[in-house]
């Protein structure tokens, strides 16, 4: 069995053309404080001065959380980095699950932009490990089953470029 | 075990020296975690790869050793896998050309060290008391003004000095640069501990070499050490002047114990009289001149044919970024393109396409700049609207390098222990501002700012036209983050001036006091003065006056923002740790014996698995390398030539110092070797090789 432990799960957002990213420094430099979150929080890290970079990102131990402005599309991104035990689908939901509430929970802090839509329907999964789950159909084999089982309400397509992360593409099905 | 064999079995297709090398640190780092290994040793092993603890706990920064900035595009792509997998996307260019990743956890380290040797990268001695990144002019082989590409001897420097024996045993940090040219900024040779600058005389090639060059809090400038040097005589010179370095520098206190406070103190005739009897003395290495012949006749080769650009039909974008970020070659029909990073930061995705757009475009032909950007060379004219494209679809086509707008900084409080202010805050917000308001200023080009989150000058205030520095200044019960600001340093002719404090700010007017500045140059400038003789014409006292002000800090109760840092939302306190920067001064005898300490625990790894030769042969090597740790103490160094049994006898048997039976188990060893042992003796002498090292820890312990 592959040791799955970073996974990224990004939920895209409409943001209008020019977002300013301060609302989110106000949020994440709050949080950052919070020293019991289960993700243990190191600091925030400011790269609201990148285009298409990682925004406002909450450094932790176990995950990080941003609102992260590169391809495919802004949206907020949760990324494990260890912890995360049990089978592919129980690491699959537990990553679900984190990244859905951190994501609630900032759509609901006051500073959050209006205009701002997180859209639960559309999804980015992608795997960050290439030495674990390089993005082969051996990966595939592996661990396709298990995505499609979580996400079977969905329709997912795969990264098709080897070069990039073993990952998906996910849209709720209308 | 079979999981075990199957994770080193991974990495065997790398040379067999880089793979024990990258075993050796996860062995040590696994000894670490076991409570197996002094913390204090482990922390200069761990600088000596690269491994720097971040003021956030728990998280290191990983440097990432670039010499010369050279990059090719398959590097650039494990580059931003890295970024990716193991720190939080972005990869950092260091004022020294190097890389940066941060917020990586310690136990990724192995692997992306691996990783990395992967793509022909080590981050072998980035940090720690070591020759840190040897660094090159990014325009070295393009430019109309050099002398000669001095690439090829950069180079050559970079990779003699790297694990060089020499150069193991210094107080501090060593910091190397070539420059083709006397006049431009780009190799800043006069802050170096050895700074070259090319020449030509008689039709040989040399360098005129500045030593004792450097920044810190107290910068100071090198002295001259010789007017021409023969190009074949570099690396002698620098390994004898390593030797005198690591003779006689100063190793207890921390704060004086660059080579720049040696020659201070023994006058630049002593030093280069000791250089000289010391390279005198040096077995000759044909390393030193081996790479001349192929230096010479050195010369990079552009990936597509040279072209014109029209720029009649150009949209104003497109001309405005030609004339900013763009210079002609020497060779016609190609430019030397400047990627213009703010902050220094590319992310993954950016640095991937980049790599996809060099390899279309360029090929290898890239370098990182001490300003924090990517020089990308031999963009044939004609396709320089295609890499604009290109560039544009990456979010990189920012014109402005060189500019005002194009500010260097430390990372300051972000992520370093030593930082007192964030000088990444100041940067971004004059980066909005310069999009914002201050757009008139934004491409100025004969000003330069550079910021430091503390006054140790990663940031290299010391040489800008307008440099901060961070410090703190309390009003009642709050402590507020202001910048000191200097004045007139020049990066010109190889960092030919440092600038003058004249005021303190606070931080949230930084960017006014720089509009300041920037409009009373602009309106009392005289001819064509620089910035800094028209600092040092207008004097310390009418200029304090134009920024008082802006340097008044109102109470905390009048303007409480003024207690946030930039870009910081909590308030602002002052948190500085125990700087990794200086390392742990560990005696090179102290990281031998460690290393003996290793080889005898990897020895009994082999006996266990019935490997008795290897074990037998590990167990010996164990007890040399203690020897030798005894021996250093003794003044005999590893690029001496000499036997180490029978020094040992010599030095330490014969006077007693070292007897007894574990002695005499140490020259059986010698003669019985490691073949044909059977299984008896050598777990035998692997007893006996334990009890040898900490009969060595107790006699170097009494050992003044």
């Amino acid at each position: 069995m592959l040791d799955l432990q970073r996974i990224g799960l990004k939920i895209f957002a409409d943001p209008p053309a020019q977002l300013s990213l301060n609302p989110f420094l106000a949020i994440f430099g709050r949080w950052r404080a919070e020293a019991s979150h289960p993700a243990q929080w190191v600091d925030l890290a400011d790269y609201a001065h990148m285009p298409q970079g990682p925004g406002i990102m909450l450094i932790g131990k176990l995950a990080n959380f941003s609102f992260d402005l590169a391809q495919p599309g802004p949206g907020a991104l949760y990324v494990s980095k260890k912890d995360l035990s049990g089978s592919y689908e129980d690491r699959l939901r537990r990553v679900m699950r984190e990244g859905f509430e951190l994501a609630a929970r900032l759509a609901a802090e006051a500073e959050f932009p209006t205009g701002v839509r997180l859209k639960r329907q559309q999804l980015e999964l992608f795997f960050n490990d290439r030495l674990e789950t390089p993005n082969t159909d051996a990966t595939d084999g592996e661990l396709g089953p298990a995505v499609g089982r979580v996400f079977e309400e969905y329709e997912i397509t795969r990264e098709p470029d080897a070069g990039r992360r073993y990952g998906f593409l996910i849209r709720g099905r209308v | 075990m079979a999981a075990m064999a199957t994770e080193v079995d991974r990495w065997n297709h790398l040379p067999p020296e880089i793979k024990q090398e990258l075993d050796i640190y996860e062995t040590e780092l696994r000894r670490l975690q076991q409570g197996l290994m002094p913390e204090k040793v482990f922390l200069e092993f761990r600088l000596r790869h690269g491994v720097y603890g971040q003021r956030q706990a728990g998280v290191q920064m990983q440097r990432i050793k670039i010499p010369l900035g050279m990059l090719t595009a398959a590097q650039m792509d494990r580059l931003a896998e890295l970024a990716e997998e193991y720190a939080d996307a972005v990869c950092h260019i260091t004022t020294r050309q190097d890389i940066q990743l941060h917020f990586v956890d310690i136990n990724d380290t192995p692997n992306l060290m691996r990783r990395l040797a992967e793509v022909g990268i080590t981050t072998r001695e980035a940090c720690g008391n070591v020759v840190r990144n040897v660094c090159a002019c990014p325009r070295s082989g393009v430019c109309g003004d050099e002398t000669f590409d001095t690439t090829p001897y950069a180079r050559a420097m970079a990779y003699f000095l790297l694990r060089h024996t020499d150069a193991q045993n210094f107080g501090r940090k060593f910091k190397i640069s070539y420059s083709g040219c006397e006049h431009h900024a780009c190799g800043l040779a006069i802050m170096h501990d050895i700074g070259a600058i090319a020449q030509v005389r008689g039709g040989e090639r040399g360098f005129r070499v500045y030593v004792g060059g450097g920044l810190g809090p107290l910068p100071h400038q090198a002295k001259l050490y010789s007017d021409f040097l023969p190009a074949g005589e570099m690396l002698p010179l620098a390994q004898a002047i390593a030797r005198v370095f690591a003779r006689l520098g100063e190793k207890k206190n921390r704060g004086r114990a660059r080579m720049k406070f040696l020659i201070a103190q023994l006058g630049i005739e002593e030093f280069r009289g000791l250089v000289k009897e010391e390279r005198e003395k040096l077995p000759p290495d044909p390393r030193w001149t081996s790479y001349l012949a192929e230096a010479e006749a050195f010369a990079e080769q552009p990936l597509l044919p040279p072209s014109d650009l029209n720029l009649a039909a150009a949209s104003p974008q497109f001309s405005r970024w030609v004339r900013l970020n763009t210079q002609p070659q020497k060779q016609a029909g190609y430019s030397m393109v400047t990627v213009f990073l703010p902050l220094g930061d590319i992310s993954s995705d950016q640095l991937r396409g980049l790599a996809r757009l060099c390899r279309r475009l360029v090929g290898d032909n890239v370098r990182t700049s001490v300003e924090q950007n990517i020089v990308v060379r031999w963009v044939p004219n004609g396709e320089l609207p295609a890499f604009y494209d290109g560039l544009q679809e990456l979010e990189l086509m920012q014109p402005g390098a060189g500019t005002l707008a194009d500010i260097t900084a430390c990372p300051g409080t972000d992520s370093c222990k030593l930082g007192i202010t964030s000088s990444r805050g100041l940067a971004a917000l004059l980066h909005e501002k310069f999009h914002n308001g201050l757009g008139d200023l934004a491409d100025r080009q004969d000003l330069k700012i550079k910021i430091s989150g503390c006054f140790n000058s990663c940031g290299q205030h010391h040489i800008a036209d307008i440099g901060f520095f961070g410090s703190v200044q309390r009003k009642g019960a709050h402590v507020a983050p202001v910048f000191q600001v200097l004045l007139g340093g020049e990066t010109r002719g190889n960092a030919q001036a440092y600038g003058l404090a004249v005021a303190k700010v606070p931080a949230q007017n930084a960017p006014a006091a720089i509009q300041k500045l920037t409009q009373l140059y602009t309106r009392e400038r005289q001819d064509s003065e620089t910035f800094g003789d028209f600092a040092r014409r207008l004097g310390k006292a009418r200029i304090k006056e134009e920024l008082e002000e802006l340097s008044a800090l109102p109470s905390f109760e009048e303007n409480p923002a003024f207690y946030k840092d930039n870009r910081q939302p909590w308030d602002f306190h002052m948190s500085t740790g125990v700087g990794e920067c200086a390392g742990a001064v560990v005696d090179q005898s102290e990281f031998m014996l460690e290393d003996a300490g290793r080889l005898v625990f990897e020895a009994t790894l082999a006996y266990d698995e019935r490997r008795l030769e290897e074990a037998a042969g590990k167990a010996l090597g164990a007890m040399s390398k203690a020897a030798d740790a005894l021996l250093a103490q003794r003044g005999l160094l590893l690029s001496d030539q000499y036997n180490t049994v029978e020094k040992f006898r010599e030095l330490f048997h014969a006077t007693g110092q070292f007897t007894g039976p574990f002695a005499e188990a140490y020259f059986r060893a010698a003669e019985e070797g490691a073949a044909g042992l059977g299984e008896e003796r050598t777990r035998r002498r692997l007893e006996e090789t334990t009890l040898f090292i900490e009969m060595a820890q107790t006699v170097y312990s009494k050992m003044g």
